[in-house]
């Protein structure tokens, strides 16, 4: 139940789909670069035939020349949003997966608090940037930027907790029975089983962590003001530079899909006993 | 070499009946400390033993306990009145001790992530952490690599179980629960997953494997035939609540082998088997 739940989300952001590395991979991937170049060219003809005022309807030729022009401030912009997304990943990973363990060691624990987990799961946490800032700025106002932070923690953390929970708990009866007859202690049924039988589950949180991790320090620094590309994504609208802002969206979008690469990757690497999946879900 | 004569001669060593597994006067309700549901009786009154190197197989229609049975003399379930015990220990004491007892269930439980001889070697692992047996890795290392040949999976110690088939799967579980040794090994309808030939090779390699090792074994099967073909005795179950119905003596030679299934013998047992099964129902 809990794990459906996550894959919805997953679902959500990435639009799900099942990519694998196997014998037809290149074709897979031709045809999604294929499919790719086909959405940037009906994008670009689509302004072009409507003539559409490229202030407020920019075509992606536009997009990446502004992208080109605007470099260099992207550049200085990206490590405080970036170090917000991955510090506040990783605090958040870690977190999850130290909360889980006595949550699923103890029923008692678990039963207890699943009610605030969930429902906290299921609150638009976005909603509340604002207090999450004014607490942030209660306590240092020249310290702000670690709202963001705080934001992506906060965003990231649930789901990941969830993803966690689900895959610690996800042994079959049998193997539970096998591990009470060898008489094995809670610590070495983590140890021996729960751990890597919860991997693909944690990887699947992982994937859709990275992305929450990104709009909650986005989504900070939109509120905050402090200095970072989400920042500058929103003084650019603010200003109708719509083509800087679609530039913005365009690199945050890279990033995002680089990272959850990467721990597909690692996942391939680690979870040799079965197929992974790119996204998040499933 | 003949295991009947073997049997007889420790008991007559030991004087009095030496019963490894024994259920005195067990009933197991489901739900009985719960107030709000409603509490089912899974057996009743179940009074077994089983003595040292005897093969027991428990079998009844669905749903009348056999592996409540099973599951209560590995200590994974506790009786709600009257006692299991292994080697005349409670089970559920503290004394009890766990490198007496092998599990093997209907499904292979080898990790994946784990090859064939590690698979076989966690029971060692677990049970080494917890000092509850102390002999050097190195000799169950061996007797992995013997076990491996025993069951027929020479060459396949450092596959992993998504390489091997169903049947090859469930003779790494053998293996795993023969590891550290155990007296008692009590099974589960292990090869109720498995196609007919496959299942049938599996019964032969098993006795083979009892005959080598002179276990105690509790095996629950839904299958007669099978049985009787394996078992010393056959106990039947009569369905809600589990009572023991009938005990079935099978005095078929031993060692028994592709052409027991053919003999006279085995037809009437098989039959005269039908038959008490047909009147509980």
């Amino acid at each position: 139940m809990i794990g459906s739940a996550v894959r919805k989300l997953g679902d959500g952001i990435s639009g799900g789909g099942r990519f694998s590395i196997d014998s037809d991979r290149i074709t897979r991937w031709t045809l999604s670069a294929f499919g790719l170049v086909l959405l940037i060219a009906f994008w670009e003809a689509v302004t072009t035939v409507l003539s559409l005022n490229p202030k407020y309807f920019p075509g992606p030729m536009g997009v990446v020349t502004e992208l080109i022009r605007i470099w260099p401030a992207i550049v200085a912009a990206l490590p405080n949003t970036l170090s917000a997304a991955l510090v506040g990943y990783l605090l958040a990973l870690t977190l999850s997966i130290v909360i889980a363990i006595p949550l699923v060691a103890s029923d008692r624990l678990l039963n207890a608090l699943m009610p605030f987990i969930i429902g906290t799961n299921t609150v638009p946490r976005i909603a509340m940037t604002p207090l999450v800032i004014y607490w942030v700025s209660f306590y240092s106002v020249s310290m702000l930027y670690l709202a963001n932070y705080v934001m992506a923690v906060w965003v990231a953390f649930f789901p990941m907790l969830i993803a966690a929970i689900d895959g610690f708990r996800s042994i079959d009866e049998d193997t539970e029975n096998m591990l009470e007859v060898y008489g094995a202690t809670t610590w070495q049924e983590f140890k021996y089983v729960r751990f890597k039988n919860g991997l693909p589950f944690i990887f699947d949180g992982m994937k859709i962590g990275f992305v929450l991790a990104m709009i909650g320090a986005v989504v900070g620094e939109f509120v905050s003001g402090t200095f970072g590309i989400g920042s500058q994504a929103a003084s650019a609208i603010g200003r109708t530079s719509i083509a800087r802002a679609f530039a913005i969206v365009l690199v945050l979008g890279l990033i995002s899909t680089g990272v959850v690469l990467i721990v597909y990757l690692i996942e391939s690497k680690m979870i040799f006993w079965r197929e992974s999946s790119i996204m998040g879900a499933e | 070499m003949n295991n009947k004569i073997e049997q007889q001669s420790r008991t007559d060593d030991t004087e009095s009946v030496d019963y490894t597994i024994s259920f005195d006067s067990v009933d197991k309700v489901y739900g009985a400390d719960t107030v709000a549901e409603e509490s089912v009786v899974a057996l009743e009154d179940i009074d077994l033993d089983v003595e040292r190197g005897e093969f027991v197989s428990v079998v009844g229609p669905s749903g009348c306990g056999k592996t409540t049975l099973l599951h209560m003399a590995a200590g994974i379930l506790d009786a709600t009145d009257g006692s299991v015990q292994i080697n005349g220990v409670d089970v559920q004491s503290p004394q009890h001790e766990r490198k007496e007892v092998g599990l093997v269930f209907q499904h292979p439980v080898a990790l994946e992530w784990r090859t064939v001889r590690k698979n076989i070697m966690l029971p060692v692992q677990i049970l080494t952490e917890n000092g509850a047996i102390d002999k050097d890795m190195s000799y169950y290392e061996d007797r992995a690599d013997e076990l491996l040949s025993l069951v027929g999976l020479e060459g396949f110690g450092d596959s992993y179980p998504n390489e091997l088939s169903g049947g090859m799967q469930q003779r790494v579980t053998i293996s795993q629960s023969l590891i550290y040794n155990p007296s008692v090994l009590l099974m589960d309808e292990p090869f109720g997953s498995l196609d007919a030939m496959t299942k049938d090779e599996l019964n032969l390699e098993l006795l083979r494997i009892w005959r080598e090792t002179e276990k105690t074994i509790l095996f629950i099967t839904h299958d007669l035939d099978e049985a009787v073909f394996l078992s010393d005795r056959v106990v039947v179950l009569s369905p809600r609540p589990g009572e023991v119905a009938d005990v079935i003596d099978i005095d078929l030679d031993r060692p028994r082998d592709e052409d027991t299934r053919g003999t006279t013998r085995f037809v009437e047992l098989s039959a005269e088997l039908h038959k008490h099964f047909k009147s509980l129902q």
